[in-house]
C-alpha cells in the first residue's frame, strides 16, 4: 500500500529519518510542479514553489500527525503557497511567453503524454487529444479560481473529493458541485464531435 | 443532443462522479443504466473523461537533472538549518530561561518574595464575562522544578457574550465553521474568508455613529472595549475624513497610496515563517534574528493599522495570518515571552521582543476575535494572557521594565513598549489593572527632565534624540501626563523637528506625525503638512520608508521604518 508507505515515510521523517523525506520526493515531486505549473504557467514559479513546499515540510516536521494521506497534506501546504503567492502577485501577473511555458530551462525534459492512468488513446484519437488539451489551458485560465483550484486538484492522481474537500476546507457536497460546475464549463471548449454533433456550444 | 430534463439536472453532479470514478459500486451500477438511455446524461459522461484526458494532455515539464540537483541543495540547507533550530530550541529548554534567571539571581530577594506569596491572579477577558482564566506565576522555591511552567493559564473559560450594540454587521461564518488543525498554527490557514465577502456589510446603527468621536464612543463603552470593533479601518469614508482633518486634505489622497505601496513592499519581504527581521540585508543572522519579533509585531501593526485583518476579506490576510501564528509559535511555554527567534547571547533584550509582539497579538485578537472559532480563540486568548503575565512578571519595583526581566535598571523606550503592549490588550478586552500601567507612567514621568526631554535611564540623558520624548507623547492617553510637563515636551520634539532633517529619520519622523495625529490640520502652527510632505517624499520606489540616522533599540531596517511609518499615517482613523 503506497499510500500507508507514504505516512510512514513522513513519520520516518519527522522523527529525523533524513532518507524517508527523499523517497517521498522521489514519489511526488513531480506532480508538485505539474499542480504549480499548471497555477502559474511559469516554470521559476513551479520550481520555486515545489521546493518550498518541501522547505515547509522539513520546517514544520515535528508538527506533523498522521491525520490523513500524506497527498493531502503535501497539497494542502501547496495550495496555500500558492495562495499567498497568487495574492501577492495580484498587481503583477505572471508574464509567460509561449515558447518558454514548455520548454523549461537547461533542458528540463517535457512529458507530453498524459499522466491519466487507463487506456492509451487510439492514434487516431491522440491529435484531437493534443489539439483539446490547449483549448482546455485556455478555458482553465478564465475559471473562477473557486472552480479551477477544485479540478486541478482533482487531476491529481489518486486524490478523491474529500481529499479535495479536506485541502480546500470545503464540504464534499461543495467540491462536487463545482466540479459539475467546472466540467460543464470546461466542456464547451472541446472540440466538435465528429459527425458535427457540438458539445454544447463549441467554437463554430 | 436531447435537452436535459428536470431530474437529469439534479443526476448532473453524480454522472461527472461516476466518470471520475468517485461512486461507490451500488450507485454507479443504476447510474450507469440510466447512461444507456440518456442521451444528455451519456453525453456528459463522455465530455467529462474527455476534459480530463485534454486537461491531463496539458504539455508540463518534468523536472530533469539540474533542477533536482538545484532541489537537493535547498533541501539539504534547509535540514541543516532545522537541526540547528531544534538544537537550540533544545537549549533553550536546557538552560534556564530569563524569569528563571531572576529567581535565581539578580532579583532573589524579589522573586522570593513574590514566590512565596506564590502570586496568582486574574485576568479575566472582557468585562463582561465572569472571571475566566486565571493565571498563577509559580516556580521559585528551590529550583527543583525546572521544567515546571513558570507561567500557567487555568480555569475555565467562558467567551464573552457577543456585544449588544455592534454596530457594523459581521461577515458569515462559512458553512461547516473554520477547520482547526494541530494546536499551530493558532488561525486556521486555508479556505476562509470566502472570496467575494466583504467587511463592512451594514449601515452603522444610531448607536453609535462615528468611531472617530471618542468623546462618544469612551461614553458608550468606558472601558474602551469599543475599539475592539468599532473603528474607523474598516470604513473608507471615516478614514478619508481622519486623514484630512489630520493630515490636510491635499495631502490625504497622497497618504492612502503611500500606504498602499508600503504594505505591498511589507508583504513582498515577509519572510517564509512569517515574519520580518531585524536590521538590513547582509547584516549577520544573529543581527537579522535579534529583534526579529519586535520588527514582525510592528509590521503586523502596520497591516491591522489599515484594517488588513487576519481573517477579514482582504489581500493581506494570508501575511497577518502567517505572522500571527509565528508571534503566537514564539512564545516560550514557560516564562510567556514572546518573539524570541533567537537562542543564545542574541536574545539579550527579550522584552524589547516581547513588547510588540503582545500588542501585534492583543490588537489582532480585538479585530477578529468574534471570527474566531471556540477553540481558536481560547488558545489565542491564552497565548495572549500568558503574555501579559510575563510582562507584569517582568516589572521592576520602581514601575519600569528593562531589556529582560530581572535587568539591574529601567530603560524607557523598553517601559514604552510594555505599556503600549498591556493597553493594546486593554483595548482588546483583556482586563489588564489600571495599577501596573500607572506605575510605568509614574516613572516615565519621573525621567523627563525640565528641558521637556525623556532620559532614557535618568532625566536628561541622551540629549541629541528626542525621538524618546515624541515615542512617549503618542502614548499621552495611558501616560495622562499633566498638561504642563506634555506642553513642555512637545514644544521641545517640535522644536528639534523644526531643526532635524526629517528625510534620513523615518523613526523620529513617524512618532511627531503620531503626535500630531489628533490634532487639525488647519491649526494655526500645528506642522503636520510639512512632516507628512517630507515623510512622502521619502518613500523609496519600492514603497519603503528606510532609516539611517535614528537610534532606537530595535536595530534599524527598512521592515521597521516602513511599519512605523504606516503607524503613524494611519493614525488619524485609528
Ligand atoms: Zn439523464
Amino acid at each position: 500500500m503506497e499510500e500507508a508507505d507514504d505516512v510512514l515515510l513522513m513519520e520516518r521523517f519527522r522523527d529525523g529519518d533524513r532518507s524517508a523525506l527523499e523517497a517521498l520526493v522521489d514519489r511526488h515531486h513531480a506532480s508538485l510542479v505539474r499542480y504549480f505549473f499548471h497555477q502559474s504557467r511559469s516554470w521559476e514559479t513551479a520550481e520555486d514553489l515545489a521546493q518550498e513546499t518541501w522547505v515547509r515540510i522539513i520546517r514544520h516536521r515535528a508538527h506533523y500527525q498522521p491525520t490523513a494521506r500524506f497527498q493531502t497534506y503535501l497539497f494542502s501546504i501547496a495550495r496555500n503557497l500558492w495562495i499567498d503567492r497568487y495574492r501577492s502577485q495580484k498587481a503583477a501577473p505572471p508574464t509567460f511567453s509561449a515558447d518558454r511555458e514548455v520548454g523549461g530551462e537547461e533542458g528540463e525534459g517535457v512529458a507530453l503524454a498524459t499522466l491519466l492512468p487507463g487506456k492509451e488513446p487510439e492514434p487516431s484519437e491522440r491529435a484531437s487529444v493534443h489539439e483539446e488539451a490547449g483549448r482546455i489551458r485556455e478555458a482553465l485560465e478564465d475559471l473562477p479560481e473557486g472552480l479551477r483550484q477544485v479540478f486541478e486538484l482533482g487531476e491529481i492522481q489518486g486524490l478523491k473529493y474529500t481529499e479535495v474537500g479536506s485541502i480546500l476546507d470545503i464540504p464534499v457536497g461543495t467540491v462536487k458541485s463545482r466540479m459539475h460546475a467546472a466540467i460543464q464549463r470546461l466542456r464547451q471548449a472541446l472540440a466538435p464531435r465528429r459527425g458535427g454533433k457540438p458539445a454544447g456550444k463549441g467554437p463554430s | 443532443m436531447t435537452a436535459p430534463s428536470t431530474s437529469c439536472r439534479d443526476l448532473e453532479p453524480e454522472v461527472v462522479a461516476l466518470a471520475r470514478g468517485e461512486l461507490p459500486p451500488a450507485e454507479a451500477a443504476p447510474l450507469r443504466a440510466h447512461l444507456e438511455g440518456c442521451s444528455s446524461c451519456a453525453s456528459l459522461h463522455a465530455d467529462t473523461l474527455r476534459v480530463r484526458a485534454a486537461a491531463a494532455a496539458r504539455p508540463a515539464p518534468v523536472p530533469g537533472e539540474a533542477s533536482r540537483a538545484r532541489l537537493r541543495a535547498v533541501l539539504d540547507a534547509a535540514w541543516e538549518e532545522s537541526l540547528a533550530e531544534e538544537e537550540a530550541e533544545a537549549d533553550r529548554r536546557r538552560s534556564r530561561g530569563p524569569v528563571l534567571r531572576l529567581l535565581d539571581h539578580a532579583g532573589r530577594r524579589y522573586a522570593e518574595s513574590r514566590a512565596v506569596r506564590f502570586l496568582t491572579f486574574s485576568v479575566a477577558i472582557h468585562a463582561a464575562a465572569a472571571v475566566a482564566l486565571t493565571v498563577h506565576l509559580v516556580g521559585g522555591g528551590g529550583g527543583s522544578g525546572d521544567r515546571r511552567p513558570l507561567i500557567e493559564v487555568s480555569g475555565t473559560f467562558e467567551l464573552p457574550p457577543p456585544y449588544p450594540e455592534d454596530p457594523f454587521t459581521a461577515p458569515p461564518v462559512p458553512e461547516g465553521g473554520i477547520a482547526e488543525g494541530t494546536p499551530l498554527p493558532w488561525i486556521p490557514d486555508a479556505g476562509w474568508p470566502v472570496p467575494g465577502s466583504s467587511f463592512p456589510g451594514a449601515e452603522p446603527t444610531p448607536v453609535l455613529q462615528d468611531p472617530l468621536d471618542f468623546s462618544a464612543a469612551q461614553r458608550l463603552y468606558p472601558n474602551g472595549e469599543f475599539s475592539a470593533f468599532a473603528t474607523a479601518r474598516f470604513r473608507s469614508d471615516l478614514r478619508t475624513r481622519g486623514l484630512a482633518r489630520a493630515w490636510g486634505a491635499e495631502e490625504a489622497t497622497a497618504v492612502g497610496r503611500a500606504v498602499e505601496r508600503s504594505l505591498a513592499f511589507l508583504a513582498g519581504t515577509q519572510e517564509s515563517d512569517g515574519t520580518w527581521p531585524s536590521g538590513r540585508p547582509g547584516d549577520p543572522k544573529p543581527q537579522r534574528d535579534r529583534f526579529r519579533g519586535g520588527v514582525t509585531g510592528i509590521c503586523v501593526g502596520a497591516f491591522l493599522a489599515d484594517g488588513r485583518t487576519a481573517l477579514r476579506e482582504g489581500t493581506y490576510s494570508s501575511v497577518v495570518r502567517d505572522a500571527v501564528n509565528a508571534l503566537a509559535g514564539s512564545q516560550d511555554r514557560r516564562t510567556g515571552l514572546l518573539g524570541a527567534f533567537t537562542a543564545g547571547p542574541a536574545n539579550d533584550r527579550p522584552l524589547v521582543n516581547h513588547g510588540p509582539a503582545l500588542g501585534a497579538l492583543a490588537e489582532a485578537y480585538g479585530l477578529d476575535w468574534r471570527f474566531l472559532r471556540e477553540e481558536t480563540r481560547r488558545d489565542l486568548a491564552a497565548v495572549i494572557l500568558r503574555g501579559i503575565a510575563a510582562s507584569l512578571a517582568a516589572q521592576r519595583e520602581d514601575g519600569s521594565f528593562g531589556y529582560a526581566p530581572g535587568a539591574r535598571s529601567g530603560d524607557a523606550s523598553v517601559t514604552l513598549l510594555q505599556i503600549e503592549a498591556l493597553e493594546a490588550a486593554r483595548l482588546a478586552g483583556f482586563e489588564v489593572g489600571r495599577a501596573a500601567l500607572d506605575r510605568a507612567a509614574a516613572w516615565i514621568a519621573s525621567r523627563i527632565g525640565p528641558d521637556g526631554r525623556l532620559g532614557y535611564r535618568v532625566a536628561g540623558d541622551r540629549g541629541a534624540d528626542a525621538t524618546l520624548t515624541a515615542e512617549a507623547l503618542t502614548l499621552d492617553r495611558v501616560l495622562r501626563l499633566p498638561p504642563e510637563v506634555r506642553d513642555r515636551m512637545l514644544a521641545e520634539v517640535l522644536r528639534e523637528a523644526a531643526a532635524a532633517d526629517l528625510g534620513d529619520r523615518v523613526l523620529f519622523r513617524s512618532a511627531v506625525l503620531e503626535t500630531l495625529a489628533p490634532r487639525d490640520a488647519a491649526e494655526p502652527g500645528n506642522p503636520a503638512g510639512a512632516v507628512v510632505r517630507a515623510t512622502l517624499r521619502s518613500q523609496s520606489p519600492s514603497g519603503a520608508f528606510g532609516t539611517r540616522k535614528d537610534t532606537w533599540s530595535l536595530a534599524a531596517g527598512d521592515a521597521l521604518g516602513t511599519a512605523r511609518t504606516v503607524r503613524a499615517l494611519t493614525a488619524p482613523w485609528r
